[in-house]
């Protein structure tokens, strides 16, 4: 039932000026031009899942609110599954509490269900996103813990005979691909990165990263890399981070606190290596303390089952997603940098 | 004041603007009546009720808090008295 005045439907190409000012609210330099690239990127030019899956509550035949679902691949254990991640929940502020979350939520799970997808996600759901989320099903897998440091200068890197690290604007997705491919991951839930993964991800027109790459000097293999997201304000967030071993990590996270220089560092995850967090506390990192409570539940990682779905749901020997145990997650993972 | 009646005493003060009355057994969740805002709003008001914080990994709010006669059972039972 839509309450009266408000027509849900999805998404069309006629709605994309309106959809693009209305997304610009969320945008940080709230530039509707910037919204159409960063939804045609999001959506349209998405990897797994290349279309603008989205529902829009019409008032007056004019956009008001809107919500969609962009596609990821996860890894769960030996399977690969394309997952749809909810996100862009916009409603103008004139048609808040009116129940359009609920309303717009109805048709996009019924469209994720007739798609066959077994669960959907979100990624990094804000506390009142979360608790509507927890009202439709969604179950909270865990909040993110949040590294912060920096403001100090490292010590200089004791020269390494055999490797440098080079900070630059490019990704290099097949390098970076490779050495997934051959170091893995700590759980077994994890986001695939892969070539277009990281061909994808990086070509955010909201955000600016910087790539520092450790390489061999001799033979240019890349062996770890540090992804920064650097929008020239007060803070510099980690969005992620790999290495072949403890030392090459822990350079790449010096290099990374002289790129941040005063500023802060932050870094979202859970399901961090034992190792990567002694490196981050030995650098004088902090996790924020994990609150109680509503009013203290940070950003939320979610996921609900898609009863009905069309499509098998992982057998028995798979991984739970809903065991926060399993997840390695990563800021790189969520779409909000 | 009943449970009932000092949830649905509360519900009136959050920003949720409701088509009609609410009473005891109005659907306030399934029925997408309190979604966002409001649903904070009133997660805020159980917490201060039962005195501690709810747990997010174990909440059902469909089930627990779907109309104002089930959000008064549930801080009831959270206080200990059912």
């Amino acid at each position: 039932m839509s309450a009266p005045g408000y027509e849900i439907v999805p998404y069309r190409p006629e709605f994309a000026e309106a959809v693009a000012r209305l997304h610009s609210t969320l945008n940080p330099l709230d530039d509707p031009l910037l919204s159409a690239r960063y939804l045609q990127w999001k959506y349209e030019e998405n990897p797994w899942l290349p279309e603008r899956l989205m529902y829009v509550a019409l008032c007056d035949g004019e956009p008001v609110a809107m919500r969609g679902a962009f596609g990821s691949l996860w890894e769960m254990g030996p399977d690969l599954q394309v997952l749809p991640c909810l996100a862009d929940l916009v409603v103008a502020p004139e048609h808040r509490d009116r129940g359009l979350f609920t309303q717009i939520m109805r048709p996009l799970t019924a469209a994720l269900i007739d798609r066959g997808f077994p669960y959907a996600l979100n990624l990094s759901a804000a506390p009142v996103t979360a608790m509507a989320g927890l009202a439709q099903g969604f179950k909270s897998i865990a909040s993110v813990d949040q590294w912060g440091g920096g403001g100090i200068r490292p010590p200089t890197s004791r020269t390494r005979l055999f490797q440098r690290i080079d900070l630059e604007d490019e990704p290099g997705p097949d390098a970076m691909a490779a050495l997934i491919e051959e170091i893995g991951g700590v759980g077994p839930v994890r986001h695939r990165r892969d070539h277009a993964f990281f061909s994808w991800r990086y070509r955010n027109p909201l955000s600016r990263y910087r790539f520092l790459h450790s390489r061999n000097r001799f033979t240019g293999r890349l062996d770890g890399y540090l992804v920064v997201m650097d929008r020239d304000d007060d803070v510099v967030w980690i969005m992620d981070w790999e290495a072949r071993d403890t030392r090459i990590a822990g350079d790449l996270l010096d290099a990374a606190l002289r790129v941040a220089g005063p500023r802060y560092l932050l870094g979202w995850t859970f399901g961090i290596a034992e190792s990567y967090r002694q490196l981050l506390v030995s650098r004088g990192f902090e996790q924020s303390a994990q609150g109680f409570g509503v009013e203290n539940m940070g950003i939320r990682v979610m996921a609900k089952s898609l009863a009905g779905a069309r499509l098998h749901y992982p057998d028995s020997n798979t991984p739970s997603i809903f065991s926060a145990g399993n997840w390695d997650y990563r800021l790189v993972y969520a779409d909000c940098f | 004041m009943s449970g009932a009646a000092s949830v649905i005493a509360f519900l009136e003060t959050t920003s949720a603007q409701f088509p009609a009355p609410i009473a005891a057994d109005t659907v306030i969740i399934e029925s997408g009546l309190l979604d966002s805002q409001a649903l904070f709003q009133l997660s805020l008001w159980i917490e201060d009720q039962i005195g501690a914080p709810l747990s997010l990994e174990s909440l059902d709010i469909a089930a627990d808090w779907n109309t104002p006669e089930a959000v008064a059972r549930f801080i009831a039972r959270a206080r200990g008295q059912l």
